[in-house]
């Protein structure tokens, strides 16, 4: 009861409102002149046989029948149930981070709404979680586009405010994974890479297809601070003061390290990686992401 | 080591700004949350001792940047300073003497001499002890008085000192060490004269009346320095002076050859080869040169030069000679005027109706000689008469009268004639065969008269004596390619007594040294008497070559002169008068530098009944135009003229005025090297400042350096 009053409360369907209609325009302006949907699906069901012809594709050769009969037939299947999608939205303290008009949090729920609003609309399943050191917000699984709304209310009334724990949760994940379906994962990555690898090899291992949305924010990009600076850190609350003049190449050496460790990770276990800067524009990332996808079939 | 200005070492306190600026830069603190602090941490662990030495470097190179430049202020010295000169001690009452006479713009091929003299002033004038009081006096033929009693106020004579200029005057010390001395002589305390100067030899020329006058002041001290007069200066390695430069040519005529001498003197200690002397007439290119070679050290020579002049008027003859270390006298100046056609009269005796029957046909001729035809165009017209035609009230419209062999005049004639003389007219008496000589016993003659006349004589010797000649009538005759007086002959003269009185001179005189010709000067006029008629039954002078030559020498020396003094000495005042309609008018001139402006000097004023202008303290040599009201051509044109002893650049000993002996000119004190400077030190602690001065640039742009690799502002 106490559920849904907070879901139907005006103040947060107010707030989830402009999230739902931008998630709406960003899918719209992408899906004029498409016909094709960017997510393929896995859950299809055999319909007909049909004789070989050359040029077919030799994976939907019936083995059996040519087995017994000797004979080339293709298997034709047909698309009854639509795929499920898993959104990962990290919600530790760190995602709070912004130095711009928008924070990473803010911009990793706009690109889950943009997702998951796309998705329903092609008829397929949604499922979506925001996590820290542990799931913390469900969205339980749907294919009706009617229950955007209550996604984007999910996820505008999520504050972050606990620090990550990456590995564990992806693990988690992956082993309450029941079937294939795409797995996106959003977070900034700033954890270990040894952790990310780990947990990407546990939900490789679940045979979906994973995407990592990397959030960074443009100033822990190019770290262009100056002056006398004590930092303080948003998951661990430990204090540094230092002229961060002194040590942006260090700084910048390290970050750069730690993003190819990322990279590499993604790239050992399959993973489609893309790192959104929150200083460009959602549209733009998003857009151009599926652009990508939608040449590569 | 010690300071100069250690007051200033109180500029040490600075040294704290760097560490205030410091610490409150790390008081001002921002606070960021940040996500990424695991890369900030690595960075500050593999960075932070790196940062904090060069947190540390920048601070202290801001310190010692601070530091040097108070050190510099301090101005350090390491040689011991004479307590008792200049720095410590009681104050000192000083009047500073700084030679600014043409021979200071020697140059080493550094500096001048002024230039180091000014900067040596100025260097002492900086160390004077706390409390002292300065003058100045500027030295040359006579002396300036910027500051012509001590002051305390050093500043104003330090500004004095900057802006005091090199003149082309000459150089006398006297006038201005008594000035000095008398500034001096009532006060009390530590009196000195600090003279800065050359040491000019020629500028000690009044030695015994200095060092007589010195003695009745002898607790003021006197310090000459010579700083800038190293034994490599310009009198060691050479220097060709243009010493004089004067006409030769008789009348100076427009369109006619005009000779010029220019006398140039070798004043250095190298022999002069090869070197081309020019001559340009007003700011034309030049006109005539001359190559001048094996002109000895010491050795001067006569260079004639042949020009033109293009037309009556002012004009001006400058004669050079390339550059060397001594600028000034490489030029000079000659300015001169060319006067329109004058009228000649001729007073003869008649032997017949026809001219040539006159006793004055010789002379008439040699004074005009061309024919009829020319003879209106000639620039003297010549006018023949008899003793008994002549119009006394016609006298003043003659420059010259010749009487030539002329018979007797009436008294009022002679009377017209002592009154053309008075006033500036030239008369030449040339008695002859009708001439008596008992009527020039007769008043006015004697006034007027050179020497008394006797009667005429066969000489014992009727040669002439032999040259060179000292008269300016004759000194074209010392010159042998202008031929020479040995054949001239005398068969009867009239026998000349000499008057004593001024103005009287002899010019030529016969081997036997009888007086020829003689000749004085009678108010603004000269009459010149010859011995003999110019006829040959007297002489053959009518016949000689010479003739022509020393007649219009003649009419020269004895025409009525212009007033002007076109050639001055630099601080001598031009005057000139002027139409009476230009009265109450502004004066203009345009000094001889190439980019002078003209300047007013002045109105013109009247001055008895005669509208003049005056040009006053002209100083600076060459030629100088003179324009008056909006006239667009200059009015006239004169020339200043350095002293020729400038040019020689023999010093004196520097302890000239306390060594028993007084140096002779030409011994060659030059060499006589220049006492040491007293202010050595005060040239360390300028050095040591420029030093530290440089260390404190060096440092500034290592902090520079350092805190732009590290992205600190300073």
């Amino acid at each position: 009861m106490a559920a849904t009053h907070t879901l139907l409360d005006p103040d947060t369907l107010s707030r989830a409102e402009p999230l739902g209609m931008f998630a709406r325009r960003v899918v719209e302006g992408y899906r004029v002149g498409e016909h094709r949907s960017p997510f393929n699906g896995f859950a299809i069901e055999f319909s007909q046989h049909r004789e070989y012809s050359p040029g077919d594709d030799p994976r939907h050769l019936d083995w059996k029948i040519l087995g017994r009969s000797d004979k080339y037939y293709i298997k034709q299947y047909e698309q009854d149930t639509n795929f499920v999608a898993h959104l990962l939205l990290d919600g530790s303290a760190s995602m709070s981070f912004g130095s711009g008009k928008v924070s990473k949090i803010q911009y990793a729920r706009g690109l889950v709404a943009c997702l998951g609003f796309l998705i329903l609309q092609q008829r397929d399943a949604v499922t979506a979680t925001i996590f820290d050191d542990r799931p913390r917000e469900t969205f339980q699984r749907t294919d009706s586009l009617g229950k955007v709304h209550q996604l984007c209310t999910q996820l505008t009334n999520f504050t972050p405010g606990r620090p990550g724990n990456l590995r564990a949760c992806l693990q988690d994940y992956a082993a309450r994974l029941s079937a294939r379906g795409i797995v996106v994962i959003i977070s900034d990555l700033l954890d270990d890479p040894a952790d990310l690898l780990q947990g990407l090899r546990r939900l490789s291992l679940t045979r979906s297809e994973v995407i990592v949305f990397q959030v960074l924010d443009h100033e822990e990009v190019t770290f262009p601070l100056e002056g006398n600076i004590r930092f303080i850190g948003l998951e661990d609350d430990s204090r540094l003061q230092t002229n961060p003049a002194d040590l942006r190449k260090s700084y910048l050496a390290a970050f750069n390290e730690h993003q190819q460790a990322v990279r590499r990770a993604c790239e050992q276990c399959g993973v489609h990686y893309t790192l959104c800067d929150t200083s460009r524009p959602l549209a733009e990332a998003l857009t151009g992401y599926l652009a990508f996808r939608s040449k590569a079939g | 080591m010690q300071f100069l200005a250690p007051a200033a070492l109180a500029g040490l306190a600075a040294i704290s700004l760097p560490v205030i600026i410091h610490l409150l830069n790390k008081l001002r603190i921002r606070e960021v949350r940040w996500a990424a602090m695991r890369f900030l941490q690595a960075a500050v662990k593999k960075n932070q001792r790196r940062v904090k030495m060069q947190d540390l470097l920048l601070l202290i190179l801001r310190c010692l940047v601070l530091a040097v430049i108070v050190f510099a202020f301090a101005r350090p010295t390491f040689e011991k300073i004479e307590k008792s000169t200049l720095v410590a001690g009681d104050p000192l009452t000083v009047m500073v003497l700084l030679d600014q006479s043409a021979s200071m713009g020697a140059s080493d091929g550094l500096e001048t001499r002024f230039a180091a003299a000014r900067l040596a002033t100025l260097n002492f004038l900086e160390e004077l002890p706390s409390g002292s009081a300065a003058g100045l006096l500027l030295v040359n033929d006579s002396y300036a008085s910027p500051v012509s009693r001590p002051s305390r106020d050093l500043s104003l004579v330090r500004r004095s000192v900057e802006l005091a200029k090199l003149t082309d005057r000459g150089t006398d010390f006297q006038p201005a060490i008594r000035a000095a001395v008398e500034a001096l002589r009532n006060l009390t305390g530590r009196r000195e004269v600090h003279l800065f100067t050359d040491n000019q030899l020629s500028g000690w020329h009044a030695l015994e009346a200095v060092r007589e006058f010195l003695k009745t002041a002898p607790d003021i001290k006197v310090v000459i320095a010579t700083p800038g007069s190293g034994p490599a200066d310009a009198g060691s390695t050479g220097n060709l002076a243009v010493t004089n430069l004067k006409l030769d040519t008789a009348i100076p005529v427009a369109g006619q050859p005009i000779r010029v001498l220019a006398e140039i003197t070798n004043t250095g200690e190298t022999p002069a080869n090869g070197v081309r002397l020019t001559l340009s007439v007003d700011d034309d290119p030049p006109s005539a040169d001359a190559v001048i070679s094996d002109l000895a050290p010491g050795g001067t020579r006569y260079i004639p030069l042949l020009v033109r002049l293009p037309g009556t008027g002012f004009h001006t003859l400058t004669a050079t000679l390339p550059p060397d270390r001594l600028a000034f006298d490489n030029r000079r100046t000659l300015a001169l005027e060319i006067a329109p056609a004058s009228d000649v009269l001729v007073v003869e005796s008649r032997r017949g109706p026809a001219l040539w029957q006159g006793s004055g046909h010789f002379l008439a001729s040699a004074l005009a000689p061309v024919d009829e035809e020319a003879a209106s165009r000639h620039y003297l017209h010549v006018t023949r008469t008899t003793a008994a035609d002549l119009d006394p009230s016609k006298l003043s419209g003659y420059t010259v009268i010749f009487l030539a062999g002329a018979d007797a005049l009436a008294p009022p004639m002679v009377t017209a004639l002592a009154s053309f003389v008075n006033d500036g007219g030239g008369l030449v008496i040339m008695p002859g065969d009708a001439t008596p000589a008992d009527i020039f016993l007769d008043a006015p003659w004697p006034d007027l008269l050179p020497a008394v006349i006797n009667l005429p004589v066969e000489p014992s010797q009727s040669g002439v004596e032999p040259g060179p000649y000292n008269h300016p009538l004759l000194t074209l005759w010392n010159d042998p390619g202008a031929g020479n007086l040995n054949a001239l002959r005398f068969s009867k003269v009239f026998t000349l007594a000499p008057v004593d009185a001024p103005g009287v001179s002899t010019a030529l005189r016969l081997a036997d040294t009888s007086p020829v010709i003689v000749e004085r000067t009678v108010g603004k006029g000269r009459v010149v008497l010859f011995a003999a008629p110019p006829v040959p039954s007297w002489t053959n002078l009518p016949l000689h070559p010479a003739f022509v030559p020393l007649v219009h020498r003649l009419y020269a020396g004895s025409a009525r002169s212009s007033s002007l003094k076109l050639n001055l000495s630099p601080g001598d005042t031009f005057q000139a008068p002027v139409p009476i309609d230009q009265l109450n008018r502004d004066v203009y001139v345009r000094g001889p530098a190439a980019d002078a402006k003209t300047v007013a000097v002045g109105r013109t004023e009247l001055v008895a009944t005669q509208a003049m202008l005056a040009v006053r303290n002209t100083s600076e040599a060459g030629r100088h135009a003179v324009f008056v009201g909006q006239n667009e051509r200059p009015d006239f044109y004169f020339a200043v003229q350095s002293p020729a002893a400038e040019s020689d650049l023999k010093t004196a000993p520097a302890d000239i005025l306390t060594s028993g002996t007084a140096p002779v000119a030409g011994a060659g004190a030059s060499a006589t090297p220049a006492a040491p400077p007293p202010y050595a030190p005060l040239l360390t602690a300028q050095q040591l400042w420029i030093f530290a001065l440089a260390a404190a640039a060096f440092l500034s742009c290592a902090e520079l350096f350092l805190a732009l690799r590290t992205s600190r502002s300073s």
